[in-house]
């Protein structure tokens, strides 16, 4: 059963030409794609996809702005960013707002289908450095918000021996060794942890429009 | 002049008396020579002293009492064989001038009036007859009844005389008279007492520069009969003197004494008015003694006047000025003697002596600032007229000379003076100048030397050197502050083009940005397209492996141009993205090739700032260093540690390879040495040493200056 998926992508030579990799192999199916956030944001609710590519870089509304609506009105709905860049700040303002994750778009595009099935089978990548960058920001500000869920204010002990590991560059199967568990179990810690950094972030924006912090 | 000269020739010779009263009549009318302003008298107050008579002293201050006729008076006896004499003491001590004395004898008694007298003056504090007198020639003298002779400084007076009133006129006579004194003389067959009735005096002020006039004056010769030295120098040009003899020659002289050594202005010599004789006066010698003039003392000043043998018309004076002689025109002695071979030479009617007369000083006003006194004048710049006061000389009787001005360089005509002696000249262009006045004798000449005092009028203050410097400098420095002010807004343009700058950075990031957007994403179609062309047509071994090379091709294309946009964006100019991206292109490039990647880094880092191409050397050098790793090292595993210790970044691979040897030789050691001269431009480091456990150790060093 392939993988649901919408695209969000302005640059729409590139959106097609992806679309039709993604329709030579049956893992994904592409049912959507838009050019801007604002159509995406009316439309997808009727669609439901399973997940969507979001390009991070759109005109009018961006899409870490995206993200954040969305996950507003579809909590569950899973959005995997598409970035030119390795630049970290947005990549990261991005997952703060709700993304699972992120896959540059010079990466290979088989390896752009494997990415979207492993995010559909519960996988979360992330890279060392978004790793360092969560332990950062769990690390600073740990008074800010004990509001919604104080069990979603901070980090596991497992979760943190996970992001701990992943910012030195182990692969999911070493930490799964070291840590005694399985490559799902380390996958299902790092998505814990994007939705805590998620809800984090949020209570947080919350707080600064209270005028809390 | 010229009708005293036309009257005189009119006359008849007649008795010298009469011509004497006809000369009188005639000066009278137009005034005396030599004295063109005559001045009224003023009344000379006198005290009775005392008397070598009898008369009591209250019977003598009758003739003082002012009333001209009566029986009271001061009595002299008519037989008597001596001198008498009475004292009259002034009220006050009399400036210079000629006394004129009023003897009246109007007792109406007939011949008792005194028949023989002569007059004297004394300069004693307390006038008595046993002072010291000084019988004085009168010059004038008349009578209301009778004739007055003159003999030898007496006068005698011949004829019935019933109620005469005798008018008796002094020389000038020098300042300091304190009292008067008459003598009448015994002898003259008067029967009864004498009785003056009234003694009046009165001073007339001499308005004269000349010195001689009643000086003392003697001749060489005794002078015939009715001449006397005196003559020359009584003012009247009725009276004459001549050599008593025809032979003489030069050894005849005549001497005046002008009382004091003297600088003169001109000499006047005045020949008969009568027209008779005139050519006595020709090849006259003066000449001007210091001191007395006795055989041996030479001259200080010699002239002779009328060398060629002409002579003056008839009454005409001659002027004698300093050119005409030879030495310096002063001294207190003249000497005139004639080398004329004409008889009777020289003959003359008056000699005039006029002492150099210079204004004291003149008083400069300019606008309305009186300048301070001095020999010089600064005249203010910018002084809009100058006013100037020509001071009078202090003279005798107060005399006010005639005054004449000039200011060479201006004008070199000369222009009156009023009496005032105030003369105003317009304001003077800047310049040297030199003021100038001179003053006219009484007898109308001009004196010769006058009075000069520079004028200097400054230039105006802008004309001046030094205030030309002074505004050269104020205008340098106005200009500095100009150039100053200039020199700062160009700093702020500057400071607003840097600005600019930055805009443009960040458009040409902008732009790489756009570039990276547009390439890139066609690269990475391109790279898509490619994998959809290999799945769609399967190819046969050798083109499959090289159309997959086209793909790599696309991808590192994309990778090189995503760090050039990482290298030109100035948001990556920090320390945290530095590392990062440290990490994501040695992730990038060991990850295709096995090797397994481990990262030492901060969680956090401070926001140091690092200028961007420091950022372009260290990422050079850092993948130079990933390089020989990859090449040399041989190494399954990499693991990269960053460090901050401020104000260094170090860098640190370590590989667990085959260690330093290899390093140093072939493509490792050109290697190193690209990454020491990378590292160096930027005041940095680089070393590679053994880890004890193994493999190689690279450390690259970098100061991050806080700008």
């Amino acid at each position: 059963m392939p993988v649901r998926i919408a695209m969000i992508e302005d640059d729409l030579p590139f959106a097609q030409t992806l679309q039709r990799y993604f329709s030579l192999g049956s893992e994904v199916r592409c049912e959507a794609h838009y050019t801007t956030g604002e159509a995406a944001l009316q439309q997808l609710p009727e669609l439901t996809p399973d997940l969507v590519l979001v390009d991070i870089n759109l005109p009018h509304m961006s899409g870490i702005e995206f993200v954040s609506r969305i996950k507003e009105t579809t909590p569950g709905l899973l959005c995997l960013m598409l970035t030119m860049y390795e630049e970290s700040p947005l990549i990261f303002d991005a997952l703060k707002a709700g993304a699972c994750g992120y896959l540059l778009k010079r990466t290979p595009p088989r390896e752009i289908v494997a990415g979207i099935v492993q995010a559909q089978a519960g996988g979360s990548p992330m890279s060392p450095q978004v790793a360092r960058q969560v332990v950062s920001f769990f690390h600073r500000g740990t008074e800010a918000t004990a509001a919604v869920d104080p069990e979603m204010d901070v980090l596991a002990d497992r979760e943190r021996e996970v992001l701990a590991l992943l910012s030195k560059g182990f692969l999911y199967k070493e930490i799964a060794d070291q840590l005694g568990i399985s490559t799902h179990t380390v996958n299902s810690h790092l998505r814990r942890i994007y939705e805590k950094l998620h809800v984090r972030s949020r209570a947080q924006a919350v707080a600064k429009y209270r005028g809390l912090t | 002049m010229m009708l005293h000269i036309t009257v005189m020739r009119r006359l008849p010779f007649a008795v010298r008396f009469s011509r004497i009263r006809r000369g009188m009549a005639i000066c009278l009318a137009i005034g005396l020579v030599g004295l063109p302003m005559c001045l009224s008298g003023a009344k000379v107050t006198l005290r009775a002293m005392e008397a070598s008579t009898s008369t009591s002293p209250a019977q003598l201050s009758k003739s003082v009492d002012g009333i001209e006729a009566g029986l009271e008076g001061w009595a002299v006896p008519g037989q008597t064989d001596r001198v008498h004499s009475a004292v009259f003491a002034c009220d006050t001590v009399q400036p210079a001038g000629r006394l004129r004395i009023w003897l009246s004898f109007l007792s109406g008694h007939t011949d008792s009036a005194f028949r023989a007298f002569s007059l004297s003056i004394t300069r004693d504090a307390t006038p008595s007859l046993s002072g010291r007198w000084e019988k004085v020639a009168p010059t004038w003298y008349n009578s209301t009844e009778g004739e007055i002779i003159r003999d030898d400084g007496r006068l005698q007076v011949t004829g019935v005389l019933q109620t005469p009133v005798y008018l008796v006129e002094t020389p000038l006579i020098p300042p300091g008279v304190t009292g008067l004194r008459l003598d009448v003389y015994p002898g003259q067959g008067v029967a009864g007492e004498a009785l003056l009735t009234e003694i009046r005096a009165e001073r007339k002020e001499v308005s004269t520069t000349n010195i001689a006039l009643g000086c003392p004056v003697i001749s060489s010769h005794p002078l015939g009969s009715g001449q006397r030295p005196e003559h020359l120098v009584d003012g009247l040009s009725g009276t004459m003197a001549h050599p008593p003899a025809p032979d003489l020659g030069d050894a005849f002289y005549f001497q005046l004494d002008l009382r004091r050594v003297a600088r003169l202005d001109h000499i006047c010599l005045r020949n008969r008015a009568d027209g008779r004789a005139t050519e006595r006066l020709s090849k006259v010698l003066l000449q001007l003694y210091d001191r007395s003039p006795e055989p041996g003392v030479e001259p200080v000043w010699t002239a002779l006047h009328r060398a060629d043998g002409s002579y003056p018309e008839p009454g005409q004076t001659d002027v004698v000025r300093a050119v005409s002689g030879k030495g310096e025109f002063r001294g207190r002695y003249l000497r005139l003697s004639s080398q004329s071979p004409v008889a009777f030479s020289p003959q003359l009617a008056e000699v005039e002596v006029y002492e150099s007369l210079v204004s004291p000083g003149v008083d400069v006003t300019a606008g309305n600032d009186k300048l301070p006194p001095g020999s010089s004048f600064d005249i203010p710049a910018g002084a809009p007229w100058l006013s100037f006061v020509i001071n009078n000389p202090t003279l005798p009787g107060n005399l006010i000379l005639g005054r004449r001005w000039r200011i060479a360089g201006v004008s070199n005509e000369w222009l009156p003076v009023p009496n005032s002696g105030v003369v105003e000249s317009r304001a003077l262009p800047p310049g040297k100048y030199l003021f100038q006045a001179s003053l006219r004798h009484t007898d109308l000449e001009w004196n010769d030397i006058e009075l000069s005092v520079p004028l200097m009028v400054p230039l105006p203050l802008w004309q001046r050197p030094l205030v030309r410097v002074l505004a050269l400098l104020l205008c340098v420095a106005l200009a500095s502050l100009v150039a100053w002010r200039i020199a700062r807004r160009r700093m702020a343009m500057k400071v607003a083009e840097l600005e600019q700058r930055q805009e443009l950075d960040n458009e040409r990031a902008r732009i790489a940005r756009d570039m990276h957007d547009v390439v890139g994403s066609r690269l990475t179609q391109l790279m898509v397209m490619h994998e959809i062309f290999a799945a769609e047509h399967p190819l046969p071994g050798d083109a499959g492996q090289k159309l997959q090379q086209l793909g790599d091709t696309a991808r590192a294309a994309i990778s090189e141009l995503d760090e050039a946009v990482w290298a030109v964006n100035p948001r990556n100019d920090t320390l945290p993205s530095l590392a990062n991206y440290l990490c994501h292109i040695a992730s990038e490039y060991l990850a295709p090739l096995g090797i397994t990647f481990r990262q030492d880094v901060p969680a956090e880092w401070p926001e140091v700032p690092v200028a961007s191409h420091h950022r372009h050397e260290l990422l050079l050098a850092f993948k130079e260093a990933l390089q020989n790793v990859a090449k040399h090292a041989q190494a399954s595993q990499v693991t990269i540690i960053l460090r901050y210790h401020e104000p260094d970044f170090q860098v640190r691979l370590e590989d667990n390879g085959r260690g330093l040897p290899e390093m140093q030789t072939g493509a490792g050691k050109d290697g190193l040495q690209n990454m020491t001269s990378r590292l160096a431009a930027i005041g940095g480091n680089c070393r590679v040493q053994s880890r004890p456990e193994g493999g190689t150790m690279v450390t690259l060093q970098v100061p991050l200056h806080h700008p």
